[in-house]
């Protein structure tokens, strides 16, 4: 039984994995998000929250990744 | 950048056999050095060229391509640094740049070769790049670093089977060490010279998409990857009407839109690397990423992450400020004193001393007396980077810089400009966006530097009364503080207007990569000291140099026929007195009487009264008018001018001129000249005003165009003068007849 939830809501050491970027939004911002590899079916971890509570590091198979949770929200993750 | 014209291959092919290479008749070939940022490319680009390297504007933006010569025994490398970048799918000037080049726009040739830096503990996601350059067609390298890093985790690659997925030459370096720069030197010679099979497109699409491909290709008269990236909707100049019409029936026929065929062109390509890396690496590497990650876990904690940023920031300014204190000294002592004294010594006084000493000596010592802050700003900045901790800053900060419209990038050097905007200005190049790095560059003279200080120092200590205010908070302190929250203030609400007017766009999104920590390197770390100082010292310090040049004219000129020649007599006269200390005193007090006269008659005397009806409103005089423009070589000359026009001598001190100012008073109507409001007015006009022909020199220098540093001059100046004004009109309503 697999939940859906965006990368934002991800608890830390939380890990999912990409079931896709909404591009309704944003196109131009969905195909960066691919290109730096959060492709569908990638392996990604929550790490933690800056300390001001923006932006969030993930972990996108062995890659530190820091993007806004305003990104991270466009993100979808398949919990298992 | 000379192509190998299509004769030199062919003798390059013909000849040896018969003739034995001579050293002079190398060959030289034009090689791009490509890879993602933090992937080495920088390192290796360093130990193949080493100082051989220089840095060219790109033109008409102002980001730079390092250039370098690489000599080996037959062939000469041109080689070209180009910036990081994670994709040819340009989304940043710095990628626009490198897919330019790459392509050959612009009438420039492309380049003969292609080396793409692969860092070999990031295979997987470095391998995106690879793909893309590939896929451009021209003879390419793979060269895998941080091999050493990666061997001692047990992590290893299978370089022929690399080789052979991709279908160009792998070769690993460790580049420091010199290890690998033989063969790659071996692999270059042998790809520009043997023709270069362009190998097929490894990943795959959708069956249908793919299908649709292979099927409409032959009748477009393209081949499958031109036709694919007009369905792609990525308009190449091979992109012509009618391709663009047979890849609008192809989506029609499939129901995709263009933004879908790029997603299954992205996700393919992911698939086909990640396949491929997991086919040749021997062993996972984990154990950096583990590494990494165990430090993040203490330097981005939500309590100490922040304490520990500040500590850094903290020692980090605290020893800008007292390690360049000695060399600054030493700088002025020696372009202040000792060669004036020299050639005091040498020469009779006169129009050529005064040029020499306040002119020429104090020009140069303007411009080197920044050298030592610069250095050691730099020294910690480019350890920040180095070894991974400044995206952690930047990513840390990025939610404080966010609300007014920049990124976390942009705090390092606004908090640079604390000490001096020049260093801030230079620091800026670590921002990506080039919105983010303007705005940075144009709100960071806001920030109180070190030279406003040595201003606000004398002002307060003569008009501000050390009262206490609150607990142990004083009226002195408190002036201090709030002028620097003006300052900061006033670039928070400047770069957040300026990001929705002149500036506007949409808020770069934040897809920051943090890496791996390692231990910084001297040699890059030595080579980036250098370049700062040469860049400094050629480009922003001849511009500073002619400005004190033009300024010391300015105060010295034209002079007084008539009061030269009293002065003479004057002199004269002290002179056939018998040597008594109190001959020198007189002399003393007939030079300093004689500076102020001077600076009277001069051009500069001229201009402040001129402008006096401009800064009435302010309640400024004339003198002050004087003040403000000798300001223009660097603020803290304001002290040294007042030192001059009160006459109590450019280097007296404090003391004996806050007496002289306190006693001035307007001739026509016997107010006061100097009242706390002014003195406050004045504060108020320093905290605002670009006062500072070095930093316009240096944003003219980042910028590559007066256009921006006109434009930061005059907003500064309209909102120092407004600044200004509402302060006096406040203040006198608030204190009413006191101060009229």
């Amino acid at each position: 039984m697999s939940r859906i939830k965006t990368l934002a809501q991800l608890a830390p050491g939380q890990t999912g994995r990409v079931a896709g970027v909404c591009e309704n939004r944003n196109h131009e911002l969905a195909a960066r998000i691919l290109e730096i590899g959060l492709v569908r079916g990638t392996v990604v971890q929550y790490l933690r929250a800056a300390p001001l509570g923006d932006p969030i590091e993930v972990d996108v198979e062995g890659f530190l990744l820091a993007l806004r949770r305003n990104e991270a929200e466009a993100v979808m993750v398949e919990i298992d | 950048m000379e192509p190998v014209s299509a004769q030199t291959r062919h003798t390059g092919k013909a000849v040896p056999a018969i003739v034995p290479p001579v050293i002079s008749e190398r060959r030289s070939y034009t090689v791009a050095l490509v890879g993602n940022p933090n992937s080495g490319k920088t390192t290796l680009f360093n130990a193949l060229t080493g100082l051989r390297q220089k840095v060219a504007n790109y033109p008409g933006v102002t980001i730079e391509t390092k250039t370098g010569h690489w000599q080996r025994d037959r062939a000469i490398f041109h080689l070209i640094d180009l910036p990081g970048c994670y994709s040819l799918v340009p989304r940043s000037p710095d990628e626009a740049i490198a897919a330019d080049l790459l392509l050959g726009k612009d009438a420039q040739p492309p380049p003969d070769a292609i080396i793409c830096v692969v860092d070999v503990n990031n295979l997987a996601r470095h391998l995106y790049l690879v793909g893309q350059i590939i896929e451009i067609g021209r003879p390419v390298i793979v060269v895998l670093t941080m091999v050493d890093d990666a061997r001692r985790r047990g992590r290893s690659i299978d370089i022929e089977k690399l080789a052979a997925h991709l279908g160009v030459p792998v070769i690993e370096v460790i580049a420091t060490a010199g290890i690998g720069l033989d063969q790659i030197a071996i692999a270059l010679e042998r790809i520009v010279e043997e023709p270069w099979i362009v190998p097929a497109r490894a990943y795959t699409l959708p069956p249908a998409l793919e299908h649709a491909i292979s099927e409409y290709a032959p009748q477009a008269g393209a081949t499958a990857m031109q036709l694919l990236a007009c369905v792609a909707g990525q308009h190449t100049p091979a992109c012509t009407a009618k391709l663009k019409q047979i890849a609008g029936q192809i989506r029609d026929k499939l129901g995709v839109d263009e933004e879908t065929v790029r997603r299954f062109i992205i996700e393919g390509r992911y698939t086909w690397q990640r396949e491929i890396a997991r086919a040749v690496v021997r062993h996972d590497g984990r154990a950096v990423v583990d590494r990494t990650r165990r430090l993040d876990a203490v330097l981005l904690h939500p309590a100490f992450g922040l304490a520990i940023l500040v500590a850094i920031l903290s020692f980090m300014f605290q020893a800008v400020f007292t390690w360049a204190a000695v060399p600054m000294d030493a700088i002025g002592y020696v372009t202040g004193t000792w060669l004036p004294s020299l050639t005091t010594h040498l020469l009779a006084p006169g129009p050529l001393r005064s040029l020499i000493n306040d002119g020429v000596l104090a020009g140069v010592g303007s411009v080197v007396v920044f050298l030592p802050q610069i250095l050691i700003l730099f020294f910690f900045l480019t350890i920040l980077e180095d070894s991974g901790y400044m995206s952690r800053a930047a990513f840390i900060l990025d939610r404080i810089m966010f609300t007014v419209g920049l990124s976390g990038r942009s705090f390092i050097p606004l908090l640079s400009s604390f000490a001096c905007a020049i260093p801030g200005i230079m620091a800026t190049r670590t921002v990506p966006h080039p919105r983010d790095r303007l705005t940075t560059m144009l709100v960071a003279p806001l920030m109180t530097c070190s030279a406003r200080l040595v201003v606000y120092t004398l002002l307060i200590a003569a008009f501000v009364p050390d009262q206490p205010v609150w607990g142990p908070f004083r009226l002195q302190g408190v002036t201090l503080f709030s002028l620097y929250t003006l300052g900061i203030v006033a670039a928070a609400v400047t770069a957040a207007l300026f990001r929705r007017t002149i500036l506007r766009g949409p808020t770069p999104p934040l897809l920051l990569e943090l890496p791996a920590y390692r231990k910084p390197r001297l040699r890059t770390l030595a080579l980036t000291l250098l370049e700062r100082a040469r860049l400094f010292l050629t480009t922003a310090g001849t511009i500073i140099f002619a400005a004190s040049i033009v300024l010391w004219a300015l105060f010295s000129y034209p002079r007084d026929s008539a009061h030269e020649k009293t002065f003479v007599a004057a002199r004269q006269t002290i002179l056939q007195q018998p040597d008594t200390p109190g001959r020198a005193t007189a002399l003393a007090a007939l030079e300093q009487q004689t500076a102020a006269e001077r600076l009277q008659h001069s051009a500069a005397g001229y201009i402040g009264r001129a402008i006096e009806p401009v800064l009435r409103p302010l309640g400024f005089d004339w003198k002050i008018g004087i003040g403000i423009l000798g300001s223009l070589a660097a603020r803290e000359v304001f002290v040294s001018t007042m030192g001059v026009v009160y006459g109590v001598g450019s280097d007296n001190d404090d003391q004996s001129l806050i007496g002289r100012l306190k006693a001035d008073h307007n001739p026509k109507t016997g107010a006061p000249v100097w009242t706390p409001l002014v003195a406050i007015t004045l504060m108020v006009f320093y905290a605002f005003a670009l006062q500072c022909v070095s930093t316009i020199a240096v944003m003219r220098r980042e910028t590559n165009s007066w256009k921006w540093p006109a434009f930061a001059f005059a907003y500064m100046g309209v909102l120092a003068y407004g600044a200004a004004l509402l302060t006096r009109h406040i203040g006198q309503y608030l204190l009413g007849p006191l101060t009229k």
